[in-house]
Protein backbone atom coordinates (compact mmCIF):
# COMPACT_ATOMS: atom_id res chain seq x y z
CA UNK A 1 0.00 0.00 0.00
CA UNK A 2 1.59 3.29 -0.97
CA UNK A 3 0.60 6.69 -0.08
CA UNK A 4 -0.93 8.03 -3.39
CA UNK A 5 -1.64 11.88 -2.39
CA UNK A 6 2.33 11.99 -2.24
CA UNK A 7 2.79 10.70 -5.58
CA UNK A 8 0.13 12.36 -8.03
CA UNK A 9 -0.51 16.16 -7.60
CA UNK A 10 -3.31 16.34 -10.11
CA UNK A 11 -5.11 15.39 -13.47
CA UNK A 12 -4.22 17.42 -16.45
CA UNK A 13 -7.39 18.28 -18.34
CA UNK A 14 -6.26 20.10 -21.21
CA UNK A 15 -7.22 20.07 -25.18
CA UNK A 16 -4.21 17.73 -25.39
CA UNK A 17 -4.87 15.40 -22.48
CA UNK A 18 -8.77 15.30 -23.12
CA UNK A 19 -7.67 13.96 -27.14
CA UNK A 20 -5.17 11.34 -25.43
CA UNK A 21 -7.96 10.07 -22.93
CA UNK A 22 -10.35 9.68 -25.38
CA UNK A 23 -8.41 8.45 -28.48
CA UNK A 24 -5.69 5.87 -26.44
CA UNK A 25 -7.15 5.75 -23.24
CA UNK A 26 -3.98 7.79 -21.54
CA UNK A 27 -4.80 9.55 -19.44
CA UNK A 28 -2.08 12.67 -17.90
CA UNK A 29 -1.28 13.46 -14.60
CA UNK A 30 1.21 16.04 -12.60
CA UNK A 31 3.47 14.28 -10.42
CA UNK A 32 5.77 14.90 -7.83
CA UNK A 33 9.72 15.10 -8.76
CA UNK A 34 10.19 11.74 -6.73
CA UNK A 35 7.98 9.65 -8.42
CA UNK A 36 8.65 6.55 -10.71
CA UNK A 37 6.63 4.73 -13.47
CA UNK A 38 6.40 1.94 -10.18
CA UNK A 39 4.33 4.18 -8.09
CA UNK A 40 2.63 5.66 -10.37
CA UNK A 41 1.17 2.54 -11.38
CA UNK A 42 0.35 1.41 -8.09
CA UNK A 43 -0.84 5.09 -7.24
CA UNK A 44 -3.27 4.95 -10.30
CA UNK A 45 -4.34 1.48 -10.16
CA UNK A 46 -5.31 2.30 -6.35
CA UNK A 47 -6.87 5.60 -6.61
CA UNK A 48 -9.31 4.70 -9.69
CA UNK A 49 -9.34 1.02 -9.37
CA UNK A 50 -8.30 0.51 -12.85
CA UNK A 51 -5.53 -0.99 -14.30
CA UNK A 52 -2.39 0.24 -15.96
CA UNK A 53 -0.59 -1.15 -19.12
CA UNK A 54 2.27 1.39 -19.45
CA UNK A 55 3.37 4.62 -17.88
CA UNK A 56 5.87 7.20 -19.89
CA UNK A 57 7.35 9.66 -17.56
CA UNK A 58 8.57 13.43 -18.70
CA UNK A 59 10.85 15.97 -16.48
CA UNK A 60 10.09 19.24 -18.31
CA UNK A 61 12.25 21.79 -17.26
CA UNK A 62 10.90 25.23 -16.13
CA UNK A 63 10.56 27.75 -18.95
CA UNK A 64 12.84 31.05 -18.01
CA UNK A 65 10.47 33.98 -17.08
CA UNK A 66 10.25 36.92 -15.64
CA UNK A 67 9.25 37.87 -12.34
CA UNK A 68 7.29 40.94 -11.09
CA UNK A 69 10.35 43.12 -10.93
CA UNK A 70 11.74 42.48 -14.05
CA UNK A 71 14.69 39.87 -12.85
CA UNK A 72 15.35 36.92 -15.33
CA UNK A 73 13.30 33.64 -12.94
CA UNK A 74 12.66 30.37 -14.00
CA UNK A 75 9.01 28.75 -13.37
CA UNK A 76 9.20 25.68 -10.88
CA UNK A 77 9.92 22.05 -13.17
CA UNK A 78 7.33 19.98 -13.49
CA UNK A 79 6.80 16.10 -13.96
CA UNK A 80 4.24 14.41 -15.82
CA UNK A 81 3.00 11.02 -16.14
CA UNK A 82 1.15 9.82 -19.09
CA UNK A 83 -0.68 6.12 -18.01
CA UNK A 84 -2.10 3.69 -20.14
CA UNK A 85 -4.87 1.89 -19.07
CA UNK A 86 -6.54 -1.72 -20.19
CA UNK A 87 -8.67 -1.37 -23.00
CA UNK A 88 -12.05 -0.53 -21.79
CA UNK A 89 -10.87 1.00 -18.36
CA UNK A 90 -11.87 4.69 -17.91
CA UNK A 91 -11.38 7.51 -15.63
CA UNK A 92 -14.16 10.09 -14.78
CA UNK A 93 -12.94 13.24 -15.29
CA UNK A 94 -14.21 16.18 -14.17
CA UNK B 1 -45.34 14.08 -29.66
CA UNK B 2 -49.39 14.16 -28.86
CA UNK B 3 -51.57 17.10 -27.68
CA UNK B 4 -54.62 17.06 -26.16
CA UNK B 5 -56.77 19.60 -25.62
CA UNK B 6 -59.32 20.15 -22.43
CA UNK B 7 -61.81 22.58 -21.91
CA UNK B 8 -61.62 24.80 -18.83
CA UNK B 9 -64.52 26.99 -20.24
CA UNK B 10 -64.95 28.55 -23.21
CA UNK B 11 -62.31 30.86 -24.03
CA UNK B 12 -59.68 28.91 -21.48
CA UNK B 13 -58.38 25.24 -22.21
CA UNK B 14 -56.28 22.65 -20.90
CA UNK B 15 -52.97 21.65 -23.87
CA UNK B 16 -51.40 18.88 -21.79
CA UNK B 17 -48.57 18.59 -24.86
CA UNK B 18 -46.27 15.08 -24.63
CA UNK B 19 -43.36 15.29 -25.78
CA UNK B 20 -41.64 12.01 -26.56
CA UNK B 21 -37.63 10.63 -25.68
CA UNK B 22 -36.42 11.18 -29.03
CA UNK B 23 -37.66 14.95 -29.29
CA UNK B 24 -36.27 15.47 -25.24
CA UNK B 25 -33.05 14.60 -26.15
CA UNK B 26 -32.82 16.06 -29.29
CA UNK B 27 -33.66 19.30 -27.38
CA UNK B 28 -30.99 18.87 -24.90
CA UNK B 29 -28.48 18.07 -27.51
CA UNK B 30 -29.19 21.90 -29.13
CA UNK B 31 -28.69 22.98 -25.82
CA UNK B 32 -25.80 21.02 -24.98
CA UNK B 33 -24.28 22.14 -28.08
CA UNK B 34 -24.87 26.03 -28.07
CA UNK B 35 -23.24 25.49 -24.24
CA UNK B 36 -20.40 23.91 -25.70
CA UNK B 37 -19.74 26.45 -28.14
CA UNK B 38 -19.77 29.37 -25.71
CA UNK B 39 -18.06 27.99 -22.83
CA UNK B 40 -14.32 28.45 -21.94
CA UNK B 41 -12.89 26.29 -19.85
CA UNK B 42 -8.88 26.39 -18.69
CA UNK B 43 -6.99 24.48 -20.43
CA UNK B 44 -9.24 24.46 -23.99
CA UNK B 45 -9.53 27.34 -26.63
CA UNK B 46 -13.27 28.55 -26.24
CA UNK B 47 -15.54 26.34 -27.65
CA UNK B 48 -13.47 23.37 -27.38
CA UNK B 49 -14.23 21.85 -24.22
CA UNK B 50 -15.72 18.63 -24.34
CA UNK B 51 -19.27 18.56 -23.88
CA UNK B 52 -19.66 16.13 -21.30
CA UNK B 53 -17.23 18.48 -19.09
CA UNK B 54 -19.26 21.48 -20.06
CA UNK B 55 -22.56 19.39 -18.70
CA UNK B 56 -20.82 18.75 -15.39
CA UNK B 57 -19.68 22.15 -15.06
CA UNK B 58 -22.66 24.11 -16.14
CA UNK B 59 -25.20 21.62 -15.14
CA UNK B 60 -27.66 24.59 -13.10
CA UNK B 61 -27.43 26.88 -16.19
CA UNK B 62 -27.99 24.53 -18.78
CA UNK B 63 -31.34 22.75 -16.69
CA UNK B 64 -33.17 25.85 -16.36
CA UNK B 65 -32.21 26.60 -20.34
CA UNK B 66 -33.49 22.99 -21.51
CA UNK B 67 -36.46 23.43 -19.16
CA UNK B 68 -37.15 26.75 -21.16
CA UNK B 69 -36.74 25.40 -24.46
CA UNK B 70 -38.60 22.44 -24.02
CA UNK B 71 -41.34 24.40 -22.61
CA UNK B 72 -40.92 26.73 -25.52
CA UNK B 73 -41.00 23.83 -27.57
CA UNK B 74 -44.40 22.10 -26.17
CA UNK B 75 -45.66 25.66 -26.68
CA UNK B 76 -45.14 26.56 -30.40
CA UNK B 77 -45.66 22.81 -31.21
CA UNK B 78 -49.02 22.64 -29.14
CA UNK B 79 -50.92 25.45 -30.55
CA UNK B 80 -49.66 24.47 -34.35
CA UNK B 81 -51.14 21.67 -33.64
CA UNK B 82 -54.39 22.46 -31.72
CA UNK B 83 -54.78 25.19 -34.19
CA UNK B 84 -56.25 27.46 -31.18
CA UNK B 85 -55.93 31.50 -32.05
CA UNK B 86 -53.82 32.14 -28.08
CA UNK B 87 -54.54 35.36 -26.88
CA UNK B 88 -52.52 34.63 -24.16
CA UNK B 89 -50.66 31.94 -21.95
CA UNK B 90 -52.28 31.56 -18.22
CA UNK B 91 -50.27 28.72 -16.47
CA UNK B 92 -47.93 26.32 -17.24
CA UNK B 93 -47.47 23.20 -15.07
CA UNK B 94 -44.65 20.55 -16.23
CA UNK B 95 -43.98 17.46 -14.64
CA UNK B 96 -40.04 16.20 -14.70
CA UNK B 97 -38.36 17.53 -17.19
CA UNK B 98 -35.11 15.22 -17.92
CA UNK B 99 -32.89 14.38 -20.99
CA UNK B 100 -33.65 10.55 -21.81
CA UNK B 101 -36.90 10.89 -20.37
CA UNK B 102 -40.21 11.60 -21.88
CA UNK B 103 -41.95 14.90 -20.51
CA UNK B 104 -45.72 15.76 -20.17
CA UNK B 105 -46.17 19.81 -19.85
CA UNK B 106 -49.68 21.20 -18.92
CA UNK B 107 -50.27 24.43 -20.82
CA UNK B 108 -53.61 26.51 -19.59
CA UNK B 109 -54.01 29.38 -22.29
CA UNK B 110 -56.60 31.57 -23.51
CA UNK B 111 -57.77 31.24 -26.62
CA UNK B 112 -59.69 34.07 -29.40
CA UNK B 113 -63.35 33.32 -28.01
CA UNK B 114 -65.13 32.40 -31.54
CA UNK B 115 -68.39 34.38 -32.55
CA UNK B 116 -69.78 35.65 -35.92
CA UNK B 117 -69.37 39.57 -36.70
CA UNK B 118 -72.69 41.07 -36.84
CA UNK B 119 -73.20 43.28 -39.62
CA UNK B 120 -71.39 46.11 -39.79
CA UNK B 121 -72.32 47.74 -42.65
CA UNK B 122 -74.52 50.67 -41.73
CA UNK B 123 -74.74 50.62 -38.37
CA UNK B 124 -77.39 53.33 -37.35
CA UNK B 125 -75.48 56.58 -35.97
CA UNK B 126 -77.29 60.00 -35.54
CA UNK B 127 -75.51 63.21 -36.36
CA UNK B 128 -76.39 66.36 -35.09
CA UNK B 129 -76.46 69.20 -38.27
CA UNK B 130 -73.09 70.98 -38.70
CA UNK B 131 -74.31 74.60 -39.70
CA UNK B 132 -74.36 76.58 -37.59
CA UNK B 133 -77.37 79.13 -36.84
CA UNK B 134 -77.23 82.57 -36.65
CA UNK B 135 -77.79 82.67 -32.73
CA UNK B 136 -75.25 80.58 -32.22
CA UNK B 137 -72.75 82.68 -33.90
CA UNK B 138 -74.05 86.18 -32.04
CA UNK B 139 -73.34 84.36 -28.85
CA UNK B 140 -69.80 83.23 -29.56
CA UNK B 141 -68.99 87.06 -30.61
CA UNK B 142 -70.95 88.07 -27.29
CA UNK B 143 -69.59 85.41 -25.24
CA UNK B 144 -65.88 87.29 -27.15
CA UNK B 145 -67.15 90.52 -26.71
CA UNK B 146 -67.64 89.69 -22.83
CA UNK B 147 -64.25 88.44 -22.26
CA UNK B 148 -62.73 91.85 -23.51
CA UNK B 149 -65.21 93.52 -21.36
CA UNK B 150 -63.82 96.65 -18.80
CA UNK B 151 -65.70 97.43 -15.59
CA UNK B 152 -66.54 100.61 -15.01
CA UNK B 153 -67.46 102.43 -11.42
CA UNK B 154 -71.16 102.85 -11.35
CA UNK B 155 -72.55 105.87 -9.38
CA UNK B 156 -76.05 104.19 -9.57
CA UNK B 157 -77.81 101.05 -8.00
CA UNK B 158 -76.84 97.98 -8.78
CA UNK B 159 -78.39 95.34 -11.38
CA UNK B 160 -78.22 92.37 -12.89
CA UNK B 161 -74.82 91.48 -14.12
CA UNK B 162 -72.76 94.32 -12.35
CA UNK B 163 -70.50 94.13 -9.77
CA UNK B 164 -70.52 94.82 -6.24
CA UNK B 165 -68.23 95.60 -3.82
CA UNK B 166 -69.02 94.78 0.06
CA UNK B 167 -67.73 93.49 3.55
CA UNK B 168 -70.02 91.42 5.70
CA UNK B 169 -70.25 90.48 9.13
CA UNK B 170 -72.44 87.04 9.89
CA UNK B 171 -74.09 85.89 13.08
CA UNK B 172 -76.09 83.28 14.01
CA UNK B 173 -79.15 83.50 16.54
CA UNK B 174 -77.61 86.93 17.30
CA UNK B 175 -73.87 85.40 18.05
CA UNK B 176 -70.97 86.26 16.06
CA UNK B 177 -70.12 83.44 13.55
CA UNK B 178 -66.60 83.44 14.04
CA UNK B 179 -66.96 80.93 17.01
CA UNK B 180 -69.14 78.56 14.75
CA UNK B 181 -66.89 78.33 11.56
CA UNK B 182 -63.60 77.71 13.05
CA UNK B 183 -60.64 77.97 10.75
CA UNK B 184 -62.93 79.03 7.79
CA UNK B 185 -62.87 82.59 8.84
CA UNK B 186 -64.05 83.78 5.41
CA UNK B 187 -68.29 82.44 6.36
CA UNK B 188 -67.96 84.45 9.44
CA UNK B 189 -67.41 87.96 8.32
CA UNK B 190 -64.54 89.74 4.93
CA UNK B 191 -63.49 93.41 4.73
CA UNK B 192 -64.24 93.22 1.38
CA UNK B 193 -65.46 90.82 -1.31
CA UNK B 194 -66.48 91.31 -5.24
CA UNK B 195 -70.18 89.33 -5.93
CA UNK B 196 -71.80 89.48 -9.34
CA UNK B 197 -75.55 90.36 -8.77
CA UNK B 198 -77.66 87.22 -9.91
CA UNK B 199 -74.64 85.82 -11.12
CA UNK B 200 -74.82 82.92 -13.09
CA UNK B 201 -72.17 81.04 -10.65
CA UNK B 202 -73.10 81.10 -6.74
CA UNK B 203 -70.82 82.74 -4.56
CA UNK B 204 -68.76 82.35 -1.09
CA UNK B 205 -72.35 82.57 0.58
CA UNK B 206 -75.12 80.59 -1.09
CA UNK B 207 -77.76 83.04 -2.28
CA UNK B 208 -76.23 86.27 -1.57
CA UNK B 209 -75.57 87.22 -5.00
CA UNK B 210 -79.76 87.91 -5.69
CA UNK B 211 -80.01 90.12 -2.86
CA UNK B 212 -77.70 92.38 -4.03
CA UNK B 213 -79.20 94.36 -6.60
CA UNK B 214 -80.68 97.60 -6.11
CA UNK B 215 -78.24 98.61 -3.56
CA UNK B 216 -75.56 102.05 -4.37
CA UNK B 217 -72.51 102.27 -2.97
CA UNK B 218 -72.26 103.40 1.00
CA UNK B 219 -75.84 101.21 1.35
CA UNK B 220 -75.76 99.18 4.43
CA UNK B 221 -78.29 96.16 3.88
CA UNK B 222 -79.13 93.25 6.87
CA UNK B 223 -79.58 89.76 4.76
CA UNK B 224 -80.08 86.40 5.96
CA UNK B 225 -78.45 83.44 3.73
CA UNK B 226 -79.49 79.61 4.49
CA UNK B 227 -77.02 77.21 3.95
CA UNK B 228 -78.18 74.12 2.34
CA UNK B 229 -78.23 70.73 4.13
CA UNK B 230 -75.40 69.17 3.07
CA UNK B 231 -72.64 72.11 2.84
CA UNK B 232 -69.30 70.30 2.77
CA UNK B 233 -67.22 73.37 3.62
CA UNK B 234 -68.27 74.12 6.98
CA UNK B 235 -70.46 71.14 8.42
CA UNK B 236 -71.29 73.55 11.09
CA UNK B 237 -73.32 75.82 9.11
CA UNK B 238 -75.73 72.80 7.26
CA UNK B 239 -79.23 73.96 7.10
CA UNK B 240 -78.41 76.93 9.34
CA UNK B 241 -79.90 80.25 8.55
CA UNK B 242 -77.55 82.92 9.43
CA UNK B 243 -78.15 86.86 9.25
CA UNK B 244 -75.48 88.89 7.35
CA UNK B 245 -74.55 92.86 7.96
CA UNK B 246 -73.29 94.11 4.34
CA UNK B 247 -71.96 97.35 3.39
CA UNK B 248 -71.41 98.20 0.31
CA UNK B 249 -68.42 99.68 -0.49
CA UNK B 250 -68.39 99.81 -4.61
CA UNK B 251 -70.79 99.02 -7.45
CA UNK B 252 -69.06 98.38 -10.91
CA UNK B 253 -70.87 97.58 -14.21
CA UNK B 254 -70.09 95.35 -17.18
CA UNK B 255 -68.94 97.67 -20.49
CA UNK B 256 -69.15 95.44 -23.44
CA UNK B 257 -66.66 96.59 -26.41
CA UNK B 258 -67.98 98.08 -29.00
CA UNK B 259 -68.11 96.03 -32.40
CA UNK B 260 -65.32 98.81 -33.72
CA UNK B 261 -62.31 97.68 -35.95
CA UNK B 262 -60.07 97.06 -32.81
CA UNK B 263 -62.22 94.54 -31.50
CA UNK B 264 -62.29 93.09 -35.00
CA UNK B 265 -57.96 93.56 -35.21
CA UNK B 266 -58.11 91.90 -31.56
CA UNK B 267 -60.09 89.09 -32.86
CA UNK B 268 -57.89 88.16 -36.11
CA UNK B 269 -60.84 89.19 -38.76
CA UNK B 270 -61.41 92.72 -41.00
CA UNK B 271 -64.73 93.40 -39.88
CA UNK B 272 -67.75 92.29 -38.97
CA UNK B 273 -68.54 89.55 -41.85
CA UNK B 274 -65.18 88.49 -41.31
CA UNK B 275 -65.55 87.86 -37.87
CA UNK B 276 -68.72 85.52 -38.27
CA UNK B 277 -67.31 83.18 -40.99
CA UNK B 278 -64.48 83.14 -38.85
CA UNK B 279 -66.69 82.31 -36.27
CA UNK B 280 -68.97 80.48 -38.27
CA UNK B 281 -65.98 77.77 -39.41
CA UNK B 282 -64.61 77.35 -35.93
CA UNK B 283 -67.71 76.21 -35.46
CA UNK B 284 -68.70 74.41 -37.40
CA UNK B 285 -65.12 72.18 -37.16
CA UNK B 286 -65.97 72.01 -33.60
CA UNK B 287 -69.33 70.20 -34.43
CA UNK B 288 -67.97 68.22 -36.91
CA UNK B 289 -65.41 66.95 -34.75
CA UNK B 290 -68.16 66.38 -31.90
CA UNK B 291 -70.46 64.28 -34.43
CA UNK B 292 -67.44 62.34 -35.23
CA UNK B 293 -66.56 61.13 -31.89
CA UNK B 294 -70.32 60.87 -30.92
CA UNK B 295 -70.61 58.55 -34.59
CA UNK B 296 -67.86 56.67 -33.11
CA UNK B 297 -69.21 56.13 -29.16
CA UNK B 298 -72.47 55.13 -31.27
CA UNK B 299 -70.42 52.65 -33.57
CA UNK B 300 -68.90 51.15 -30.45
CA UNK B 301 -72.01 51.47 -28.48
CA UNK B 302 -73.64 49.27 -31.13
CA UNK B 303 -70.67 46.96 -31.44
CA UNK B 304 -71.26 46.11 -27.77
CA UNK B 305 -74.60 45.51 -27.95
CA UNK B 306 -74.38 43.09 -30.62
CA UNK B 307 -71.96 40.99 -28.94
CA UNK B 308 -73.02 37.95 -27.23
CA UNK B 309 -69.99 36.17 -27.07
CA UNK B 310 -67.44 35.23 -23.54
CA UNK B 311 -64.80 36.84 -22.83
CA UNK B 312 -61.04 35.48 -21.69
CA UNK B 313 -60.57 36.33 -18.58
CA UNK B 314 -57.03 37.04 -18.26
CA UNK B 315 -57.53 39.88 -20.94
CA UNK B 316 -60.57 41.43 -18.69
CA UNK B 317 -57.73 41.26 -16.15
CA UNK B 318 -55.42 42.99 -18.01
CA UNK B 319 -57.97 45.39 -18.93
CA UNK B 320 -59.41 46.24 -15.49
CA UNK B 321 -55.52 46.81 -14.18
CA UNK B 322 -55.60 49.28 -16.93
CA UNK B 323 -59.01 51.14 -16.42
CA UNK B 324 -58.53 51.49 -12.91
CA UNK B 325 -54.79 52.41 -12.94
CA UNK B 326 -56.21 55.18 -15.24
CA UNK B 327 -58.79 56.11 -12.71
CA UNK B 328 -57.11 55.94 -9.72
CA UNK B 329 -54.73 58.42 -11.24
CA UNK B 330 -57.04 61.03 -12.87
CA UNK B 331 -58.85 60.75 -9.11
CA UNK B 332 -55.35 61.68 -7.21
CA UNK B 333 -54.46 64.16 -9.46
CA UNK B 334 -57.54 65.66 -8.70
CA UNK B 335 -56.68 65.60 -4.96
CA UNK B 336 -58.93 62.52 -3.53
CA UNK B 337 -57.49 61.39 -1.13
CA UNK B 338 -56.69 57.11 -0.96
CA UNK B 339 -58.62 56.26 1.67
CA UNK B 340 -61.79 57.02 -0.57
CA UNK B 341 -60.57 54.57 -2.87
CA UNK B 342 -60.36 51.91 -0.08
CA UNK B 343 -64.01 52.53 0.49
CA UNK B 344 -65.28 52.02 -2.42
CA UNK B 345 -62.68 49.28 -3.49
CA UNK B 346 -65.20 46.89 -4.29
CA UNK B 347 -67.58 49.22 -6.37
CA UNK B 348 -64.42 50.37 -8.44
CA UNK B 349 -63.61 46.94 -9.10
CA UNK B 350 -67.10 45.77 -10.41
CA UNK B 351 -67.53 48.78 -12.31
CA UNK B 352 -63.76 48.40 -13.86
CA UNK B 353 -64.45 44.86 -14.73
CA UNK B 354 -67.89 46.19 -16.81
CA UNK B 355 -65.92 48.61 -18.58
CA UNK B 356 -63.29 45.97 -19.48
CA UNK B 357 -65.71 43.42 -20.34
CA UNK B 358 -67.08 45.48 -22.59
CA UNK B 359 -63.49 47.47 -24.38
CA UNK B 360 -62.08 43.75 -24.49
CA UNK B 361 -65.21 42.65 -26.62
CA UNK B 362 -64.87 45.91 -28.80
CA UNK B 363 -61.43 45.16 -29.21
CA UNK B 364 -61.90 42.09 -30.15
CA UNK B 365 -64.69 42.74 -32.77
CA UNK B 366 -62.57 45.37 -34.10
CA UNK B 367 -59.37 43.18 -34.53
CA UNK B 368 -62.13 40.76 -36.74
CA UNK B 369 -63.48 43.12 -38.65
CA UNK B 370 -60.04 44.62 -39.69
CA UNK B 371 -59.22 41.04 -40.19
CA UNK B 372 -61.80 40.91 -42.08
CA UNK B 373 -61.43 44.26 -43.93
CA UNK B 374 -57.87 43.23 -44.99
CA UNK B 375 -57.20 46.44 -42.99
CA UNK B 376 -53.34 47.27 -42.45
CA UNK B 377 -51.13 50.17 -40.05
CA UNK B 378 -48.49 51.20 -42.66
CA UNK B 379 -45.95 53.64 -41.84
CA UNK B 380 -48.07 56.57 -42.66
CA UNK B 381 -50.51 55.79 -40.17
CA UNK B 382 -47.48 55.49 -37.65
CA UNK B 383 -46.14 58.81 -38.69
CA UNK B 384 -49.06 60.46 -38.20
CA UNK B 385 -49.33 59.46 -34.86
CA UNK B 386 -45.93 60.29 -33.64
CA UNK B 387 -46.11 63.47 -34.79
CA UNK B 388 -49.95 64.04 -33.15
CA UNK B 389 -48.11 62.53 -29.68
CA UNK B 390 -44.68 64.70 -29.83
CA UNK B 391 -47.50 67.84 -30.28
CA UNK B 392 -49.19 66.76 -27.54
CA UNK B 393 -46.33 65.91 -25.32
CA UNK B 394 -44.04 68.83 -26.35
CA UNK B 395 -41.02 66.02 -27.58
CA UNK B 396 -39.46 66.31 -31.08
CA UNK B 397 -41.16 63.50 -33.43
CA UNK B 398 -37.17 62.02 -33.81
CA UNK B 399 -36.28 61.49 -30.14
CA UNK B 400 -39.76 59.97 -30.01
CA UNK B 401 -39.66 58.02 -32.75
CA UNK B 402 -36.35 56.54 -31.45
CA UNK B 403 -37.55 55.80 -27.83
CA UNK B 404 -40.44 53.22 -29.69
CA UNK B 405 -37.92 52.16 -31.67
CA UNK B 406 -36.43 50.85 -28.79
CA UNK B 407 -39.74 49.37 -27.22
CA UNK B 408 -41.39 46.67 -28.92
CA UNK B 409 -43.81 46.15 -26.15
CA UNK B 410 -45.64 49.52 -26.22
CA UNK B 411 -44.77 49.94 -30.24
CA UNK B 412 -47.30 46.72 -30.71
CA UNK B 413 -49.49 47.96 -28.18
CA UNK B 414 -49.68 51.60 -30.75
CA UNK B 415 -49.95 49.58 -33.98
CA UNK B 416 -53.10 47.56 -32.00
CA UNK B 417 -54.59 51.09 -31.04
CA UNK B 418 -54.30 52.01 -34.19
CA UNK B 419 -55.41 49.12 -35.93
CA UNK B 420 -58.58 49.84 -33.98
CA UNK B 421 -58.77 53.03 -34.90
CA UNK B 422 -58.95 52.48 -38.55
CA UNK B 423 -61.15 49.93 -38.24
CA UNK B 424 -63.48 52.15 -36.10
CA UNK B 425 -62.79 54.51 -38.80
CA UNK B 426 -63.95 52.50 -41.31
CA UNK B 427 -66.93 51.23 -39.34
CA UNK B 428 -67.84 55.35 -39.26
CA UNK B 429 -67.04 55.50 -43.05
CA UNK B 430 -70.31 52.69 -43.73
CA UNK B 431 -72.73 53.52 -40.97
CA UNK B 432 -75.52 54.94 -42.07
CA UNK B 433 -76.24 58.61 -41.02
CA UNK B 434 -79.07 60.09 -39.62
CA UNK B 435 -79.18 63.41 -38.98
CA UNK B 436 -80.96 64.45 -35.94
CA UNK B 437 -83.23 68.07 -35.77
CA UNK B 438 -81.16 70.54 -34.22
CA UNK B 439 -81.27 71.10 -30.76
CA UNK B 440 -82.85 74.36 -30.01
Amino acid sequence: MINAEQILKTIRLTEKSNKLSSNYGQYTFEVYPSATKHTVRAAVEQTFKVTVTRVNIQNRKGKPKRSRQGRPITASDSKRAIVTLKTGDKIELT
Amino acid sequence: MNVQITDINETRKTLTVTLDKGEVDGEYNTILGEFTKQVSLPGFRPGKAPAAMVAKRFGKELKDEFKQKVIGKAYRDGLEQSKLEVLSLVDVEEGAIEPGLSAAIKLTVDVRPEFKLPDYHGIVTETLPTEPTAAEVDAVIEGLRAERADFKVADRAAAKGDYVRFGYTGTLDGQPLAAVVGDKAIYAAAPQTWEEVEGANEGLLPGMSKQLAGLKAGDKKDTTVTFPAEFAAVPALAGKTAAYAIEVQEVRERVLPPLDEKFFKDNQADDLAGLQSQVTTNLKMRKEYENRAAQRRQVTDALVAQASFPVPESLIASERDGVLRQFIEENMRRGIPQEQFEQNKKELYDSATKAAVSRVKVQLMLAKIADAEKLKVDEKDFNNWIMREAMRSGQKPDKLAKELGKDREQLRAIQQQLLFDKALDFLVTKATVKTATAKA
